[in-house]
């Protein structure tokens, strides 16, 4: 993927090579009393068992009518119509607005890219050696979520790192919240079925 | 909505348990038809185990056998079943003999970075860690915001909440203290409070990161959990 940026003193190009994160890959498998491999299924509440393909994620709407795929249209959370968007690889995009270090900590990171720089016009290259956090829209294929972008240097070289904007707000003593019990020391290993990141070594 | 809880220490030697709400998106997507109806995604039976092709070509080795059953009597349709909702499910294990596997063993496959396989072994439980009976420690790692952001991937939040006047009071304490030296301080396990975090049982191992704000009688206090450093793999290098 090659990524372009545009500032005052021209265009520069970057390879965007995706960060790995930490840890060796591992896969965790279902094995019967005499070692054979098992399948995961579904089974209903009502003890059907489903293999692997045999349901189907369909639209409804609300009155058991299913809805083809080509007539949902989405929207946000006011009910405004969302565009698709044209994906930004490839396509020159201005940068225009340096962020202050806080602001990053308004999203959660949903990917890392390292940066290769095959043209870094000066201007550029200046305000990420002087340590500047720039903020770019950022989306590998057309889509209707704009998510921005963070690019920012350190002193292993240059990234992209794309997040998505959440709701932390500032609480007050009456705002407390009481919980159950009930979800303690949930196990994830149905979320990590396919694989995880299994942290070797301690930090 | 899962809460979990972390037991943490303060800059004054003090401890308490509290709970970590997972932060929502800002941007929220709904789905909608053409007349502005709101549309849901629901999951529908297409087969069951009885009529999946396998078991279907096991009964009926013979293919002109199958092919005629197949016209003459509908077995791959379950007409009582196709077209409903599955609603919830459970996740269950088949053995290869089509049995129902109650207590299934867990093998762990390991890869090495060619992504050949390293080893097989039995899947070792790793104990969520994050609010055990183990007194926490204050790690005293203070890291400006900026270079905390510059040196990792943060992939989770959590907003730290209280349950009680004492929690939020405990809190706010912290809260304070990091917003005056408007830096992050390295929240872990262990004797020097530095050790990874673990959130739930057989989780990833995470670092973790305090972010304190205090605004009015307001306080806004962040967990930010990474599992990587940023570093160019050697790949990239």
């Amino acid at each position: 993927m090659t990524l372009l940026l545009e500032t005052d003193d021209g265009i520069s190009e970057f390879a965007l090579t995706s960060v790995e994160r930490k840890g060796k890959k591992a896969k965790r498998i279902a094995v019967d009393s005499e070692g054979r491999q098992c399948k995961p299924m579904l089974m209903t509440h009502d003890g059907h068992i489903l293999p692997s393909g045999s349901t189907a994620l369909l639209y409804d709407d609300g009155d058991g009518n299913t809805i083809d795929r080509g007539e949902i249209v989405e929207t946000d959370e006011y009910g405004n119509l969302l565009r698709t968007l044209p994906s930004t690889i490839g396509r020159p995009q201005r940068l225009s607005e340096t962020v202050q270090p806080e602001e990053l900590l308004e999203y959660v990171m949903q990917k890392a890219y390292a940066l290769t720089p095959m043209i870094l016009v000066s201007d550029l290259k200046e305000l990420l050696a002087e340590g500047c956090i720039l903020k770019v829209p950022f989306r590998p294929r057309a889509s209707s979520t704009d998510n921005p972008a963070f690019i920012l240097s350190n002193s292993e070289g240059m990234f992209l790192l794309q997040g998505q904007q959440c709701r932390m707000d500032f609480v007050t003593l009456d705002q407390s919240i009481t919980v159950s019990d009930e979800n303690e020391d949930e196990d994830s290993w149905d979320e990590a079925w396919e694989s995880e990141q299994l942290g070797g070594a301690e930090w | 909505m899962v809460t979990r809880k972390i037991r943490i220490a303060d800059h004054r030697g003090r401890d308490a348990i509290v709970l970590l709400v997972p932060v929502s998106h800002r941007f929220e997507k709904r789905n909608q038809d053409m007349e502005s109806n709101p549309v849901e995604s629901i999951r529908r039976v297409k087969g069951t185990k009885e009529t999946h092709s396998d078991v279907l070509l096991k009964r009926y080795s013979d293919s002109d056998d199958l092919v005629r059953v197949l016209i003459a009597e509908d077995p791959e349709v379950d007409i009582e079943l196709v077209g409903r909702a599955t609603g919830s499910c459970d996740r269950v294990y088949m053995s290869g003999r089509g049995d129902v596997v109650y207590t299934p063993g867990i093998v762990e496959i390991r890869y090495g970075t060619d992504g050949t396989e390293i080893e097989r072994r039995p899947k070792r439980i790793r104990p969520a860690n994050a609010a055990t009976t183990n007194v926490p420690t204050w790690s005293g790692t203070l890291i400006p915001v900026g270079d905390a952001v510059r040196r990792y991937e943060f992939v989770r939040a959590y907003q730290v909440m209280h349950q009680n006047a004492l929690e939020f009071d405990f809190l706010l304490g912290i809260a304070a203290y990091l917003h005056e030296r408007e830096s992050m301080v390295l929240v872990g396990t262990g004797k020097h409070g530095r050790g990874s975090l673990i959130l739930e049982r057989n989780g990833p191992r995470y670092r973790g990161f305090l972010n304190g704000r205090v605004m009015g009688d307001g306080m806004r206090l962040v967990l930010y959990l990474a599992q990587s450093e940023l570093r160019l793999s050697e790949d990239t290098e």
